[in-house]
């Protein structure tokens, strides 16, 4: 005799329940073990985040303590000695209003009081270029590609097509950036004849470009290594403006930097 | 089985009474429901053999997912979740209320049954969400919610098929089909009282 209906029933429906159960406690399961697995790659993502964030800040002190060094340097080389020179031929000077060299001696003191104002300017714009703030980047980077042809050994180049000026503090990033590798190119280029500097806008893109014929270094090599400080500084900044920084490198056929900024007023 | 619910409940209720002065305001509304679900489970008992307590359920169920969309205001810290809360939450009140008038008194209100199970796995899914989405729970074996909104996905699973097939059972009766169907029911309300308790257990994480 077959089982009434409400009896072949209770296998079914028990068996729906727990069909249903099992699959509830495989979707908690998976709800623990996915959850787990997400917040144990965010920790890792957060330390590397981290780690990121130290070196950037130990490569933003290591810039500053090169700079200061460098600022430094500059005062204690150039003004520093110019001025004591100026003290010692005024100290040569006597109060005798006849003295047959006086002229002679405030001819020289001027002139080296006149040198060692120029040192100050230029020290100064290193500082803070404030020419930037006053007629633009194009302006201040044609100054600073003019300071560069002083050192008489370098051809350099200047161009620039930036119809559309990008916020003060981004043009002071991609200045400093431009310093940075025009400083790089006149200190570890040797046997270089021509330094090219190149702003260009193209389109929503900002390119600054800046190339020597210079000897060139291994990217991986010491020569590299010596301008470390300098270039994480550059990618410092170059993160700063979401920028995109691509160099190339090798002993005897120069260096080209290219730096590619997307610029919103475009 | 039954008993034991029963047993399970009163000592969540008395454990959220002790703990209540610590507890986050969500997990208060919590304690509320334990004794909500007391008070329901004694007019169960005073009512069982007199007039059936079928017709509580519309009530039972109103109450239960008024006291959990508080919990889950709360746990979910969703501007529009709390604003549009107390619209679905009134509707779903005014629909039992309104089925427990409609509804002969010696059957399922299974509209009511199915509709409030499938709400409170809404619920139970939308903690999920947030859970994977935000990823701010470092251990989810001490996040109180965790342990409700488990308790309440395996319950409102197993009731949602009971549900469906209550008002069958009354029709085709059959002592051994009722004696498994709330034994199970029970062991469900069992192990969903037993999460709350868990839930109500645990210290607050900091």
């Amino acid at each position: 005799m077959d089982a009434p209906a409400e009896v072949t029933f209770i296998p079914l429906l028990l068996g729906g329940i727990g069909l249903i159960l099992l699959l509830a406690g495989a979707f908690v399961w998976f709800v623990v073990t996915y959850q787990r697995r997400l917040f144990r790659q965010q920790l890792h993502e957060r330390g590397t985040e981290a780690a990121h964030q130290n070196a950037l800040l130990a490569a933003i002190i290591a810039a500053q303590e090169a700079e200061r060094e460098r600022i430094g340097r500059d005062l204690h080389d150039d003004v520093a000695s110019s001025i004591a020179m100026a003290k010692m031929l005024v100290d040569r000077l006597t109060p005798d209003p006849h003295d047959p060299d006086a002229p002679a001696l405030l001819g020289l003191a001027r002139e080296v009081l006149g040198s060692a104002v120029e040192e100050v300017r230029t020290v100064s714009h290193s500082l803070y270029p404030a020419m930037l703030a006053r007629v633009g980047l194009v302006h201040a980077l044609r100054y600073l590609a003019d300071l560069s042809r002083q050192t008489e050994t370098l051809e350099v180049a200047f161009e620039a097509h930036y119809p559309l000026p990008l916020p003060l503090a981004q043009e002071l990033a991609l200045y400093r950036i431009c310093q940075e590798l025009v400083y790089n190119s006149l200190k570890h280029a040797h046997g270089a004849t021509r330094l090219g500097v190149r702003l260009w806008q193209h389109e929503a893109v900002l390119t600054l470009a800046v190339e020597d014929d210079g000897r060139g270094f291994q990217p991986n090599g010491p020569q590299a290594a010596g301008t470390g400080v300098g270039l994480s500084s550059i990618a410092v900044r170059v993160e700063m403006l979401n920028a995109r920084l691509v160099q190339h490198s090798s002993p005897s056929q120069g260096t080209q930097t290219r730096i590619d900024l997307d610029n919103p007023a475009a | 089985m039954g008993d034991l619910s029963r047993v399970v409940l009163l000592l969540t209720g008395l454990l959220g009474l002790l703990r209540f002065a610590e507890l986050p305001r969500g997990l208060r509304y919590l304690v509320g429901l334990a004794w909500f679900g007391l008070l329901m489970e004694t007019a169960s008992i005073f009512m069982h053999g007199h007039v059936s307590n079928l017709w509580l359920i519309p009530f039972d169920s109103a109450g239960e997912l008024w006291l959990l969309s508080l919990v889950y205001a709360w746990a979910l810290g969703s501007a529009r979740f709390a604003r549009w809360r107390p619209w679905w939450v009134g509707a779903f009140v005014l629909y039992a209320g309104l089925s427990s008038l409609v509804v002969p008194r010696a059957r399922f209100s299974t509209g009511v049954l199915v509709l409030e199970s499938l709400l409170l796995l809404l619920l139970a899914g939308l903690y999920f969400r947030k859970l994977l989405n935000e990823l701010q729970v470092p251990r989810l074996d001490r996040d109180p919610m965790f342990w409700v909104s488990t308790g309440l996905l395996q319950f409102s699973l197993g009731k949602l098929l009971i549900a469906l097939f209550g008002n069958y059972m009354l029709e085709h009766y059959s002592l051994a089909l009722n004696q498994w169907v709330w034994a199970l029911h029970a062991l469900l309300i069992t192990v969903l009282y037993l999460c709350y308790f868990r839930a109500l257990w645990m210290r607050p994480q900091k």
